[in-house]
């Protein structure tokens, strides 16, 4: 028989039985539905969770910082190890200077920025670790030059004014409710123009003071990121060489010899992919040092994650089941009511292997009916779901640190449209086989002995 | 009788049932042979075992005891899958209660063994409205079964077993839920089908007025066979001479 004829014999079978065949297409699409909706809800409910970790910082960075000094040093030799690690992309040293930093600036030094954060470190691997710029560009940016955070210029006082009317307060023109500044007016200082003086050690006029000084002239002005640092909103990101230079000449000044200008106070990590953070830092820890990551976050998200879905899964799946059975009884049914013709079709020299493919078509034609119903119909009611609640539903511990309300409760990949269509005709073919060989054993002789 | 002619040769046939404690003799010892371009009757009363043989001879039932030829082959040793090219190839079949599938149009069920053999929609449903034309039911060929009566319906039959063109063809009781006219014509179309196209018919009755049609009549009684006679005047002779 060719398969057109078996196609059109099978679905001409269907059509004779419309009520039945709808009831039992009625069971798949129920079954898909709820197997493809609980993936759905599975599969926002990790969006969400991704997105909240994605706010809270970089999903594939790793800070490392010394555990014992004893052990393992965070020097030249620890990063030329780290960057021999696999899959460690980027590894950037910082030095987070610990004396106290202040800035001068203005006619005869008039303004200074005092105790400010400043970090020394790999102006192009700065660019790669994330920083983003909010004035000026990368490219422009010379050698020697610093990073400004955003609001360094607010962190300078007028040394010509009195205490408490010295500083543009930019907090006072901070609108909590919008996240945005309204008519900031213009800070003290233009950080991008004006050369600047960077002073270490003790405020310079005082008793006894020691301290190292600086020319500096800001390249750059960072966007302020609370992931990643407060030198991003009043701090400076300076070469590491210069500040490795300034800290040692410090430290002759002030006679302290133990303080070691080799070692960084901490090493970030870019790994590739997010996969491999866990491989990556266990190497780390192995080379003596303390690692952070979002793993140790991610990690027992993601189980809970899989546990949820898995639970969601399995109620899907037993309405599949259900489903399946009803494939599997409504062509039992077909069989005992078709026994007289399939005993025909044997006697008029049918191959076995024919009325096997054709009532296996019919269960799978079955299985395709409900499979592309029930995924619109799941389509339908996930637009709804997402419409109707809000991603709170389902309680994610961390839902407070996100805007929950532009996550979707239920989301339908392509993949999962193809994979429920194909699974239901898997499903009808499989609940078919079953009958399909009840049908092929019929005896010729049954066309005749039924009258 | 040369070798050539007995297209089917029945040899040491028997055929025991097992009803419970008892067995059932249905054909006991049963040998014959049947030649080419016979119209056979197997004749008897319920119960005498003709059914049974003709089921076998059909390949739908397995003997207990001997052998069954048909055109040289032993047909109760073959698989489901030779048997059913076998009977695409050589055997027809026309059945007592018509059994038309009922969701296809008589052109359809014309076509159908056709369609087994794999042969495309247009050549099957133009061979089919040929023999449709042929049993004069050309302004039926679009009906379902449903909507037609039960001599039509056996028409269709009989153009669907002859649509092959097989060498024989089996007929179980093809007139035993039609009137005597309806009779009348189905049997003038079975036998004139048979001359013209030289097969072999080997049909099933109980009603003598159809031994009438056929130039053999085996009669069996309780699994035996009791006559065998070959006829020379039979009603389709008859009306050939008529017709000269």
């Amino acid at each position: 028989m060719k398969l057109q004829d078996i196609i059109k014999q099978g679905v001409k079978n269907l059509l004779r039985h419309r009520g039945r065949t709808m009831l039992t297409v009625l069971g798949v699409i129920v079954g898909c539905c709820s197997v493809v909706i609980m993936i759905s809800i599975g599969i926002g409910m990790r969006i969400s969770s991704e997105a909240t970790l994605a706010q809270m910082g970089d999903l594939n960075k790793i800070e490392v910082y010394v555990k014992d000094k004893e052990i393992a040093k965070l020097d030249d030799q620890a990063v030329a190890r780290i960057r021999a690690i696999e899959h460690a992309d980027v590894v950037i040293p910082k030095i987070r200077a610990e004396v106290p930093a202040r800035l001068l600036a203005g006619a005869g030094n008039r303004y200074t920025a005092e105790y400010i954060t400043l970090i020394g470190e790999d102006l192009d691997l700065a660019r790669q670790e994330g920083y983003e710029l909010a004035e000026g560009d990368w490219e422009s940016l010379k050698k020697g030059e610093a990073l400004a955070g955003q609001y360094l210029a607010y962190a300078f006082a007028d040394t010509k004014r009195p205490e408490g009317h010295n500083r543009v307060d930019r907090y006072e023109y901070y609108d909590w409710q919008t996240d945005s500044y309204e008519n900031l007016p213009d800070s003290y200082v233009n950080l991008l123009t004006e050369p600047m003086t960077l002073v270490i050690g003790d405020e310079p006029g005082t008793q006894d003071a020691r301290y190292v000084t600086k020319s500096l002239k800001v390249g750059a002005v960072m966007k302020e990121d609370y992931n990643r640092g407060y030198e991003t909103s009043e701090g400076l990101l300076v070469d590491a060489d210069v500040l490795k230079a300034l800290l040692s000449d410090y430290n002759k000044l002030s006679g302290n010899r133990k303080a070691s200008e080799t070692e960084y106070s901490e090493i970030i990590v870019k790994v590739d992919h997010i996969s491999d953070v866990e491989s990556v830092e266990k190497e780390i820890r192995k080379l003596g040092f303390t690692t952070f990551s979002m793993d140790s976050i991610r990690k027992p998200m993601e189980q809970d994650m899989q546990q949820k879905q898995m639970l969601l899964g399995c109620v899907g799946a037993v309405s599949l089941f259900v489903a399946a059975l009803g494939i599997a009884n409504t062509m039992i049914m077909a069989i005992s009511e078709r026994v007289r013709e399939i005993g025909v079709m044997k006697s008029l020299g049918c191959f076995l292997r024919d009325i096997r493919k054709l009532f296996l078509l019919e269960a799978g034609c079955i299985g395709l009916l409900g499979g592309v119903i029930g995924i619109g119909l799941s389509y339908g009611i996930s637009t709804i779901m997402n419409a109707a609640g809000t991603g709170t539903m389902f309680g994610n511990e961390y839902d407070y640190l996100i805007d929950s309300s532009t996550m979707n409760i239920s989301v339908i990949p392509w993949w999962l449209a193809v994979f429920a269509v194909l699974f239901s005709i898997l499903v009808g073919v499989v609940a078919g086989l079953y009958p399909a060989e009840k049908a092929v054993r019929i005896p010729a002789l049954d066309a005749i002995r039924h009258e | 009788m040369d070798q050539e002619n007995a297209i089917i040769q029945v040899k040491d046939l028997r055929k025991v049932y097992q009803m419970g404690e008892e067995k059932v003799v249905a054909l006991n010892r049963i040998n014959l042979e049947i030649h080419a371009g016979e119209i056979c009757c197997i004749f008897g009363t319920s119960g005498s075992g003709k059914s049974t043989f003709l089921n076998m001879l059909a390949g739908m039932e397995k003997p207990t005891y001997g052998s069954i030829r048909i055109l040289g082959r032993e047909i109760s040793s073959m698989t489901e899958q030779e048997l059913a090219v076998f009977r695409q190839n050589y055997l027809g079949y026309i059945f007592q209660s018509y059994n038309l599938l009922p969701g296809s149009t008589a052109v359809e069920n014309v076509a159908i063994p056709l369609m087994f053999k794999g042969i495309s929609k247009k050549q099957r449903e133009k061979a089919a409205r040929y023999l449709l034309h042929r049993v004069g039911l050309d302004h039926r060929a679009d009906h379902y079964p449903g909507q037609m009566s039960g001599g039509q319906q056996q028409r269709v039959g009989i153009a669907r077993a002859f649509v092959t063109r097989p060498r024989i063809i089996f007929a179980d009781e093809p007139i035993g839920n039609l009137d005597t006219k309806t009779t009348q014509e189905v049997m003038e179309v079975i036998t004139q089908f048979a001359r013209e196209f030289h097969q072999t018919i080997i049909l099933v009755s109980h009603d003598p007025e159809m031994a009438e049609y056929a130039d053999r009549i085996i009669h069996m009684v309780d699994g035996n066979v009791l006559e065998d006679t070959v006829r020379k005047d039979t009603k389709a002779i008859q009306k050939e001479k008529q017709a000269c």
